[in-house]
C-alpha cells in the first residue's frame, strides 16, 4: 500500500493475486464466528413479527427483555426469535420512529406485534447505504429521512423542488419558468471546482440514477441556446416515492462509490406490501401558475431615446426613454420591417400614445394536471405487487410551451421460498413537449424572450406583436416585423422558433435475496437506467438572428447498468451486536450524443434536413466507462449504545489510467448513546454523540485521457484536441471529518441536532486554462485542494399535542463555507465559469478566496470612488485593466421554518426558507437601466443632469470630488454597465414563503364508504419573497445562468420568472 | 448445510474475482468517434484553413475598423481607438493561429520527409508568426505549439522572430526547389501541389516582410537579400499574375464560407466616409479632378435608399456614437451591398495577392533600390491587378487620371509613396485589410482622419492589441516580461520595426 497521496492505492497485480486470499480469509472468520458461539439456555423459545400499522415488516427492530440486557433484533422480514426465562417476561418492542410497545407473552410461543408510528418523531429511520434500514441512533453520521406523505402535501410533479428548505444543508435552487425546469442541488456545499459535477447522487431502490442535466456541449454558436430540459429527477414521480433519505457528505455514502462524494438522495418507492383496503389509490391534482414577481418597470413613458444633440428624449421604437404616455396624438410605427431595403414605418397616422404593454402580459397562466392511479395486491403473504400509472400535463407561464409526462411502474415482491425472496422495481418514463422556451440573454442569443421584451416599447402592446410579423419584400424574402427591429419578434419566439423533447427513461432492478439462515444472507441485483430523448430546435427563416433559419437535432442515449452482489452477516453475542457485509459492484455507464444542425433552410417552415442548403453539420460521440468495486462493512455495537462502524471500498476505473486506475477509499465512525449509559436527568430521553471520518476517491470523464485528433472544421480535416493530459493524472481524493449530537427532551417534545464537518477535496481532475500559444487551450491534470466547512442545526418541537391540536414547529440552520486553499502552482487563478460579456464577469478560484467568488470588471476608482473624466463634454468614467471580486455566490447561511398545526384532522403546514448573504450579478438588471424600463429610471424627470458620486483629475496628478456631469441618459447607461460587474452584483439574501398547505382527510364523514382515504389539500408554492437588495426585486434571487450545459450560479441574465403556484390535490384509497 | 454454505460463498467470492479483473479498461477507454492518428493530408487542411476565418473577422471587425474602410453603426469602439473594451476577436486570432502552429508542429512530425509539408509548415508557420508579431509585437514563436511540452511559452522578440520568418520561407524555397517527394498523400487545398505556387508565395512572402523590417538599423541586409530575389526569378520565383497569387479560394459551401458572407456578422457594420472619399472624391487634394469616379466603389457600395439621389455620406471613423447612429439612418448613408453575401465564393483569402506584391514593389523602388522596372510600371500593374481581381472592368485612361495616376502633377517621391500606399488600401479591401496597418505604422501611410472621440484618448493610430486577458494569468512571468521588454502592454507601443 502506499499512502502518498492520500488515497490508499491497492496495485492492480497485487490485488489480483490477493483478493482471493484476502476474501476467503474474511469469510473464514465469519464462519468460525458463526458456529464457534455457544447457546444461551433455552426455557421457553418465542418467535414473532414486528409490523407496522400497514403491515409491512420492520427488519432491525429491537426486541428486549425488559428489565435484562437479553434482546435481540428483528430480521429482514421483521421476525425474531427470543428464549425468555419465565411467562412473565414482558417484551419492550421498540423502533425507531414507532412507539415502543410492552408486550406481555405468557404462554405465547409465537406473536405478532404490531407497532405504531410515533408522531413525534417521524425521521428517525434511515435508509442507509445499500438500501439497509437503520434506526438514526445507530448512525455515525447525520441523515435525515423525509416521507413523501408529508413533501407530497404540496405537489408540484417534481420532488426536488418540494424538498427545499427542509433539510439543513441542503440547498435545492430551482430555475424559473414552469413545466420542466432543473434544480441545482448541493449538500454541503460545492466540493469540485468542475461545478456541474457538485451533485449528490440520486439512488432509487437502490439503484444510482442519472441527474444529469444533459445541456449542449461548449461553444459559442448562436445556435447553441440555452434551454433547460429538465434534469433525471423530473423523471421521477413523487406519488412513486415513498421516503427520501439525505445521506450527507462522503461517509454516509461510502459504499455507493466516489459519484456519491457529495452525498446521496435516497429514494425508496412504495411497496405493495402497504396495500390498504381494496389496494386502489387514486390521486388527482390540478395546479396553476401565475407570474406574481417580475420586471418593475416604469409605465409612463414610450419607447425612445435620449438626443445629446437637443438634450430632449425622442420617439424610438424601443426601450422605454422616450414621451409621456399622456394621450396626445403621435404617429408611431406598430412594428418595424427588419431589412427590406425601405424606410421602417408600416404606420403613418398619429395616434394616441398611450400604455399598452405591461411586461407581465406576456405571460399565460400555466396549469399543471396530474393524475395517479395505483392498485397494491397481495397473495398468500407471499406476493407483494403494485402497479401504477401516472400523467402530468403542465401549460407554461410562457405561451405555447408546455411539459407532458406519462409513467407506469411495477413493483413486484414475491418470497419463493422461505429463503429466497425477489423484488423488482421498474418504473417507465415518457416526457416530452411540443416547446420549452429559451432561457436567458447569453452572449449573443438576442432571440432570448427576455431580451425581447426587455426591449419591447410601452405604448405597443403585445397584440401589436401578434399580427401580421411576417412580410414579404419585393425580391419575395420573408422578413419579420418587430419593435424594435433588431430584436426577434417575442411571438415569433413563442411561435415559430419551437424546441422540442421527447426523453423515454426506463429504471429498474431486480433484487434476489437469499437468506442462508438468521444471520446470513446475500442477494444480487441488477439495476439499470437508461433513456433516449430526442430533441429538435427550428427557427423560422427571415428572423433577424437566424435570417436563413436554422434547424437542429439532438439524439442522447444513456445506459446505466450496475450488478452488485452482497453478503450480509449479522449476530448478537450477549453485549455485543455484529453486522458485516462484504458486497461488489459492476457498474457500465454508456452514452451517445448525435447532433446534427444546419443553418440555411430553403422552402419555408419546413425543417428537415432535406431542405438545407447547406451541408449538416454533425457530431457524435460514444462513450462507455466501467468501474468495478468491491467494498466490506462492519458495524459493532455494544449494548446498542456504543456503535463502531468500518468500511472500505475499492475502485477500479476505466476511465484512468492502468497505473492509476485504482483506488481505496475506507472510513470509520463511532456513535455513543450517552442517555442509555449513563443516568441522565429524566427531562433527558436520548443524548447521542457521534462521529466519523471518510475518504473517497474518484476518477474522470470515460475517453478523456487518451488523446485523439478532433475533426477540423472542413470535411476530411483533422486537427489536435484543443486540450492536453497530464500522464501522471490520478484520481481525486475527499477527506471528510464529521461529528454531531442528537438530543431529545421533554418526552420526545424537543428534538435537537447539530452536526459540523470539514471536507477537504484534494488532486482535482480540472481542465485548467493554459497559454493558448501552447497550441492548446486547456490541460487535464490534478489541481486544488477545496476545504469545506460547515455546520448544520436541526430543531424539532412540539409546542402543543393533545387530543384535538397539535402544532409541531421546526427550524433549520446551515452555514457551510468552502475555501480554496490551492490551486496548483503556476495556476493563480481557475475559472469555473464565464458569464455573459466576457470578461464582464466569472466565477473564478484564487488561492485563499471561496468557492463561488463572482469576479468582474470595474470602472476605474481612487480610495473606492470612481473616477470620472470628460469625454465629448460629459462625465464618462472607464474600465479598470483587471479584474476585482465583486461578491460570492454562496449564503452565509440559510435558514429553513417547518410549522405544522394539526385540528381535528386538519392539517396546515407551512414552509419557509431565508438565505443569508451571496451575491448575486444581474443582467437584467442592467438591461433595464439600459433599456429605460426599469421604474428607477424616472428619476430622468428629477434628475435631468446628474453630477455622480466619485472622484476627478484636479489636473496635476490628485483626485477633487466630481464636478463633472452628463445627462441622465448616459448616467443611467454608465452606472449600471453590463460589462461592469461591480455595479451590477448586489446582496441576493432573500425571503422565500415556500409553501403553505392545508390538508385533511374526509373518511370519517364517508364510513358508509368504502375509503381507506380521502385526503384533500389545498396548497400555494413560492408564495411571496421578499429580497434584501431592491436591484433584485425584479425577478427570483436564486436565479442561475444556463451555459452550455451547466446551471451556473451567481449569475442572472435573463431568466424566465419563477411563478407561484396554487393547487388543489385530491388523494382517495379504496 | 454447512458445506453448501461453503460452496455458496466460494461461489460468490469467484465472482468478485472477476471484479479486479480490468483487462479490456485500456480499450474502452479510447475513443470509437475520432482517430487516433491522422495522415498528414487531413492535418495540413487545418493547418491551412483554420486560422482563415479567425483572420477575416478580425479583418472585418477590427482592423477594417482601425484602417477605415468600415464602421460599426452601433456600438463599436475600434474606430475610435478604445481597444480594451472587447478583446474577442483577436483573441480569437490568437488562438487559431497557435492551434494552427501546433498543428503544423504535428503534421512536421509525420510527414515522413515529404518536402511539400515541410515546406508547407515553414510558409503557413512563418505568415502566421508575422501575423501574431504585428498584432502584439513579441509572441511566443519557438516555444509555441508544443502544450504536452509547455503549456507557458516564453515570448520571442520581434527582431528575432523576423529573421526566423525569413529564414524559414527562405529554407522552404530551398527544399521545395530540391525535392521530388511533394505533397505524396495530397491535402493541399491552397494550391493543389502546385509546387511552384508554394515557392512563388514563399519568395513573396519574403519580399512583404523584408520591406517590413527594412527601416536604417532593423533588419540590415533587407534590401541586398530583396534585391537578390528580384534579380534571380529562376532561383527565386514570385507570384507574376493573378493566376499564381497566394489566396486561398474560399468555395461559399459550407463550412468553407466566409465571415463576409454571414448577414449576422455584417449586421451594424458598413463602409466608412473614409471609404467614400477614396473612391468618390478623391483623396489627391493636390489635384482639380473631375474624373468620373472609381467603378469599383458601386461595385462595392449602395445607399440606404438605392433610390435616393443625394451624395453618398457616411460613418466618419472616429467620431461619436450619437453621430454615427444618426449618419446610419439617412437615406443616403453609405452602406456594403451585400455581394458577399450574394456570392458566397466571391471573397479569396490574401496571403499576398499580385496587386499588393506590385504595390511592395513600387514602394522598394522609390526607395531607390535595383529593380528593373519603373515605379509607374510597378504601380499600374498593381492598380490593374485589382480590377481584374474583382473583374471590374478599368475605364480608358484611368491609370493617367489625377487621383489615381502616381506622377500625376509631378508628384513628389513622398506622394507617389502616398498614392502607392492609397492604392495599395483599395486593394486590399476585403481580401487583405491586415498588412495595410502594419505598412502605417511603419510609413505613416495611407494619411488617415483621427475622429474627435479617437482623438481624445489616443492622437494616433494604435500600433498593437493589448495581449490576451488570459496570458496575465496563465503566463505570467513571460507575460511580465516582453510586456516590459517592449514597452509596455499598450496600444501605442512601437513595433520593433517601425522607426
Amino acid at each position: 500500500m502506499n499512502n502518498t497521496h492520500g488515497i490508499w492505492k491497492i496495485h492492480f497485480s497485487t490485488i489480483c493475486k490477493n483478493r482471493l486470499l484476502f476474501f476467503a480469509f474474511l469469510m473464514f472468520s465469519l464462519c468460525r464466528y458463526t458456529y464457534a458461539n455457544s447457546p444461551i439456555p433455552i426455557q421457553q423459545a418465542l418467535t414473532g413479527t414486528v409490523l407496522d400499522a400497514d403491515s409491512a415488516p420492520l427488519p432491525g427492530a429491537s426486541v428486549v427483555i425488559k428489565g435484562t440486557a437479553i434482546g435481540t433484533t428483528t430480521d429482514f422480514d421483521g421476525n425474531f426469535t427470543i428464549n425468555l426465562n419465565s411467562e412473565t417476561d414482558i417484551l419492550l418492542v421498540s423502533y425507531i420512529g414507532f412507539v415502543t410497545k410492552e408486550v406481555t407473552v405468557g404462554n405465547q410461543t409465537s406473536i405478532q406485534v404490531i407497532l405504531e408510528e410515533s408522531s413525534e418523531a417521524l425521521d428517525e429511520v434511515v435508509v442507509t447505504a445499500l438500501g439497509i434500514t437503520r434506526a438514526k441512533e445507530e448512525l455515525s453520521y447525520a441523515a435525515q429521512t423525509l416521507k413523501a406523505s408529508g413533501v407530497n402535501q404540496a405537489r408540484t410533479g417534481d420532488i426536488s423542488k418540494q424538498l427545499t428548505g427542509l433539510v439543513p444543508g441542503l440547498r435545492i435552487s430551482s430555475n424559473g419558468g414552469s413545466g420542466v425546469s432543473s434544480s441545482k442541488i448541493v449538500l454541503r456545499g460545492e466540493a469540485s471546482l468542475d461545478i456541474g459535477s457538485n451533485e449528490p447522487l440520486i439512488i432509487v431502490d437502490g439503484i444510482p440514477i442519472s441527474n444529469n442535466f444533459n445541456g449542449l456541449p461548449g461553444g459559442n454558436s448562436r445556435a447553441n441556446l440555452p434551454i433547460d430540459y429538465g434534469s433525471g429527477l423530473t423523471d421521477i414521480n413523487p406519488d412513486d416515492i415513498q421516503d427520501i433519505t439525505v445521506l450527507k457528505g462522503p461517509k454516509a455514502a461510502a459504499l455507493y462509490g466516489s459519484r456519491a462524494t457529495n452525498g446521496a438522495l435516497v429514494i425508496r418507492t412504495t411497496s405493495g406490501r402497504r396495500k390498504q383496503g381494496l389496494g386502489i389509490s387514486y390521486t388527482s391534482g390540478i395546479s396553476m401558475d401565475k407570474v406574481t414577481r417580475f420586471w418593475d418597470v416604469q409605465n409612463k413613458y414610450s419607447g425612445g431615446q435620449y438626443n445629446p444633440g437637443t438634450g430632449e428624449y425622442e420617439y424610438r421604437a424601443y426601450g422605454g426613454y422616450g414621451l409621456p404616455l399622456d394621450g396626445s396624438n403621435f404617429v408611431q410605427p406598430q412594428v418595424e420591417e427588419w431589412y427590406t431595403g425601405a424606410g421602417t414605418a408600416t404606420q403613418t397616422e398619429a395616434r394616441p400614445l398611450v400604455s399598452r404593454n405591461k411586461s407581465k402580459d406576456f405571460f399565460d397562466t400555466g396549469i399543471t394536471t396530474n393524475n395517479y392511479l395505483s392498485y397494491s395486491f397481495a397473495g398468500d403473504d407471499k406476493i407483494f405487487g403494485r402497479v401504477a400509472i401516472s400523467n402530468q400535463n403542465t401549460n407554461g407561464i410562457v405561451p405555447n410551451t408546455g411539459y407532458d409526462k406519462k409513467g407506469i411502474s411495477l413493483r413486484l415482491e414475491a418470497e419463493l421460498s422461505d429463503k429466497l425472496t425477489i423484488d423488482f422495481s421498474g418504473n417507465y418514463v415518457n416526457s416530452s413537449s411540443d416547446n420549452v422556451p429559451v432561457q436567458g440573454i447569453g452572449d449573443d442569443s438576442r432571440e432570448a424572450l427576455a431580451y425581447a421584451l426587455m426591449w419591447a416599447p410601452n405604448n405597443i402592446s403585445i397584440n401589436d406583436y401578434k399580427d401580421n410579423y411576417w412580410v414579404f419584400n419585393d425580391a419575395g424574402e420573408r422578413k419579420q416585423r418587430s419593435n424594435p427591429a433588431w430584436i426577434t419578434n417575442p411571438i415569433i419566439i413563442t411561435e415559430e422558433n419551437l424546441n422540442t423533447f421527447d426523453r423515454k427513461r426506463f429504471l429498474g432492478n431486480l433484487k434476489t435475496s437469499y437468506n442462508f439462515n438468521d444471520d446470513l444472507y446475500a442477494f444480487v441485483r441488477v439495476g439499470m437506467d437508461t433513456y433516449n430523448d430526442n430533441r429538435t430546435s427550428r427557427r423560422a427563416i427571415g428572423q433577424y438572428y437566424f435570417p436563413t433559419g436554422m434547424y437542429r437535432e439532438q439524439k442522447i442515449n444513456y445506459l446505466e447498468t450496475n450488478v452488485d452482489f452482497l453478503v450480509n452477516y449479522s449476530k448478537t453475542f450477549n453485549s455485543i451486536g455484529l453486522n458485516t457485509n462484504v458486497g461488489a459492484n459492476m457498474l457500465r455507464q454508456t452514452s451517445g450524443d448525435f447532433q446534427a444542425r444546419v443553418d440555411e433552410l430553403a422552402i419555408l417552415d419546413v425543417y428537415n434536413f432535406g431542405n438545407a442548403l447547406d451541408r449538416p453539420k454533425i457530431t457524435t460521440s460514444n462513450v462507455e466507462k466501467r468501474v468495478n468495486s468491491i467494498y466490506g462493512s462492519m458495524q459493532l455495537d455494544y449494548n446498542k449504545y456504543i456503535f463502531l462502524d468500518v468500511t472500505a471500498r475499492n475502485d477500479w476505473s476505466s476511465s484512468l489510467s492502468p497505473e492509476n486506475n485504482s483506488y481505496f477509499y475506507p472510513s470509520a465512525g463511532l456513535s455513543y448513546i450517552i442517555s442509555k449509559s449513563v443516568e441522565l436527568p429524566e427531562s433527558i430521553n436520548h443524548l447521542q454523540l457521534r462521529a466519523s471520518w471518510a475518504q473517497t476517491g474518484n476518477d474522470t470523464d470515460a475517453q478523456v485521457i487518451n488523446q485523439a485528433f478532433d475533426y477540423g472544421t472542413l470535411p476530411g480535416s483533422t486537427t489536435n484536441q484543443n486540450y492536453v493530459v497530464d500522464p501522471n493524472l490520478k484520481p481525486e481524493s475527499t477527506t471528510a471529518l464529521e461529528a454531531g449530537l442528537n438530543l431529545r427532551m421533554f418526552n420526545n417534545r424537543l428534538d435537537f441536532e447539530v452536526n459540523t464537518y470539514k471536507n477537504s477535496t484534494k488532486d482535482q481532475i480540472l481542465r485548467v486554462p493554459i497559454s493558448n500559444s501552447s497550441g492548446a487551450n486547456s490541460r487535464l491534470f490534478n489541481a486544488g485542494l477545496i476545504e469545506n466547512s460547515g455546520i448544520e442545526v436541526l430543531l424539532k418541537t412540539t409546542l402543543v399535542s393533545n387530543e384535538n391540536f397539535k402544532w409541531d414547529f421546526s427550524v433549520n440552520w446551515s452555514k457551510n463555507q468552502g475555501k480554496i486553499v490551492e490551486l496548483t502552482e503556476g495556476v493563480d487563478s481557475f475559472i469555473i465559469a464565464q458569464g455573459p460579456a466576457l470578461p464582464g464577469v466569472i466565477i473564478q478560484a484564487v488561492p485563499g478566496g471561496k468557492m463561488g467568488d463572482i469576479y468582474g470588471r470595474d470602472y476605474k476608482r481612487e480610495n473606492g470612488e470612481i473616477i470620472w473624466s470628460e469625454v465629448g463634454g460629459i462625465a464618462t468614467a472607464s474600465y479598470a485593466d483587471d479584474l476585482v471580486k465583486v461578491g460570492n455566490y454562496n449564503p452565509d447561511w440559510t435558514s429553513g421554518i417547518v410549522t405544522s398545526l394539526g385540528f381535528k384532522g386538519i392539517n396546515l403546514r407551512v414552509v419557509g426558507e431565508y438565505r443569508h448573504g451571496g451575491e448575486l450579478y444581474t443582467e437584467t438588471g442592467s438591461r433595464l437601466f439600459q433599456t429605460g424600463k426599469d421604474s428607477e429610471t424616472l428619476a430622468r424627470e428629477t434628475t435631468p443632469t446628474v453630477v455622480p458620486q466619485g472622484v476627478m483629475s484636479n489636473g496635476s496628478g490628485g483626485f477633487v470630488q466630481n464636478t463633472l456631469s452628463l445627462p441622465y441618459f448616459n448616467y443611467a447607461r454608465r452606472i449600471r454597465h453590463w460589462e461592469n460587474a461591480a455595479l451590477n452584483t448586489f446582496d441576493a439574501s432573500f425571503f422565500k414563503l415556500r409553501e403553505v398547505s392545508l390538508s385533511t382527510d374526509l373518511k370519517k364523514y364517508f364510513t358508509k364508504l368504502p375509503f381507506t382515504k380521502l385526503t384533500v389539500s389545498i396548497f400555494g408554492r413560492n408564495l411571496y419573497t421578499h429580497t434584501k437588495s431592491k436591484e433584485l426585486r425584479h425577478f427570483d434571487p436564486e436565479s442561475f445562468m444556463i451555459d452550455n450545459g451547466n446551471l451556473v450560479p451567481g449569475i442572472e441574465s435573463g431568466q424566465l420568472p419563477t411563478p407561484s403556484t396554487y393547487g388543489i390535490n385530491v388523494s382517495i384509497g379504496l | 448445510m454447512k458445506k453448501n454454505i461453503k460452496k455458496q460463498v466460494l461461489g460468490f467470492l469467484l465472482l468478485i474475482g472477476l471484479i479486479g479483473c480490468t483487462k479490456d479498461f485500456e480499450e474502452i477507454n479510447q475513443s470509437t468517434d475520432l482517430p487516433a492518428e491522422t495522415p498528414p493530408s487531413a492535418l495540413l487542411k487545418s493547418v491551412i484553413f483554420d486560422p482563415i476565418n479567425p483572420s477575416l473577422n478580425l479583418q472585418l471587425k477590427f482592423t477594417g475598423q482601425v484602417m477605415q474602410y468600415l464602421v460599426f453603426s452601433n456600438a463599436s469602439s475600434f474606430d475610435r481607438y478604445q481597444f480594451s473594451s472587447d478583446t474577442g476577436v483577436t483573441d480569437a486570432y490568437w488562438a487559431a493561429a497557435y492551434k494552427a502552429i501546433r498543428d503544423a508542429r504535428t503534421l512536421e512530425s509525420i510527414a515522413d520527409g515529404d518536402s511539400g509539408y515541410l515546406a508547407a509548415v515553414k510558409i503557413l508557420t512563418a505568415y502566421n508568426y508575422a501575423m501574431l508579431s504585428d498584432l502584439w509585437i513579441d509572441v511566443p514563436a519557438v516555444e509555441s505549439g508544443y502544450p504536452s511540452e509547455n503549456t507557458s511559452p516564453k515570448y520571442d522578440n520581434q527582431q528575432e522572430i523576423f529573421t526566423l520568418i525569413l529564414n524559414n520561407l527562405k529554407e522552404a524555397n530551398e527544399m521545395l526547389a530540391n525535392s521530388d517527394q511533394n505533397f505524396e498523400k495530397g491535402g493541399d487545398i491552397l494550391f493543389k501541389g502546385d509546387v511552384m505556387r508554394w515557392r512563388k508565395m514563399a519568395n513573396s512572402l519574403r519580399l512583404k516582410y523584408l520591406l517590413r523590417v527594412s527601416e536604417p538599423g532593423k533588419y540590415v541586409s533587407s534590401q541586398s537579400e530583396f534585391e537578390a530575389i528580384i534579380a534571380d526569378p529562376a532561383t527565386y520565383p514570385i507570384i507574376t499574375s493573378n493566376e499564381d497569387q497566394a489566396v486561398y479560394d474560399i468555395s461559399g459551401i459550407a463550412p468553407d464560407v466566409s465571415d463576409f458572407a454571414t448577414s449576422t456578422t455584417l449586421t451594424g457594420i458598413t463602409l466608412s466616409q473614409r471609404f467614400i472619399d477614396q473612391f468618390v472624391n478623391g483623396t489627391n487634394t493636390s489635384s482639380a479632378d473631375t474624373d468620373d469616379d472609381d467603378p469599383r466603389f458601386a461595385f462595392f457600395a449602395t445607399k440606404s435608399d438605392p433610390a435616393n439621389t443625394d451624395a453618398y455620406v457616411g460613418i466618419v471613423s472616429g467620431g461619436t456614437e450619437a453621430t454615427a447612429k444618426t449618419v446610419a439612418d439617412l437615406p443616403n448613408s453609405v452602406k456594403l451591398k451585400p455581394i458577399f453575401q450574394q456570392d458566397k465564393g466571391l471573397l479569396d483569402y490574401g496571403y499576398i495577392t499580385h496587386a499588393e506584391l506590385q504595390f511592395i514593389l513600387a514602394e522598394a523602388k522609390l526607395k531607390g533600390w535595383a529593380l528593373p522596372l519603373t515605379t509607374k510600371e510597378y504601380f499600374d500593374a498593381g492598380v490593374t491587378a485589382n480590377f481584374d481581381f474583382w473583374g471590374i472592368e478599368m475605364p480608358v485612361n484611368f491609370l493617367e487620371r489625377m487621383d489615381v495616376s502616381i506622377t500625376g502633377n509631378g508628384a513628389s517621391n513622398d506622394e507617389q509613396l502616398e498614392r502607392v500606399f492609397q492604392q495599395k488600401w483599395v486593394a486590399g479591401f476585403a481580401i487583405n485589410m491586415f498588412d495595410i496597418w502594419a505598412d502605417k505604422k511603419r510609413t505613416d501611410k495611407p494619411a488617415l482622419n483621427i475622429g474627435v472621440e479617437a482623438n481624445t484618448i489616443h492622437n494616433t493610430v494604435p500600433t498593437r492589441m493589448f495581449y490576451p486577458i488570459l496570458e496575465k494569468t496563465v503566463n505570467a512571468t513571460n507575460y511580465n516580461a516582453a510586456s516590459s521588454n517592449i514597452g509596455g502592454d499598450n496600444i501605442t507601443t512601437p513595433q520593433w520595426y517601425q522607426n
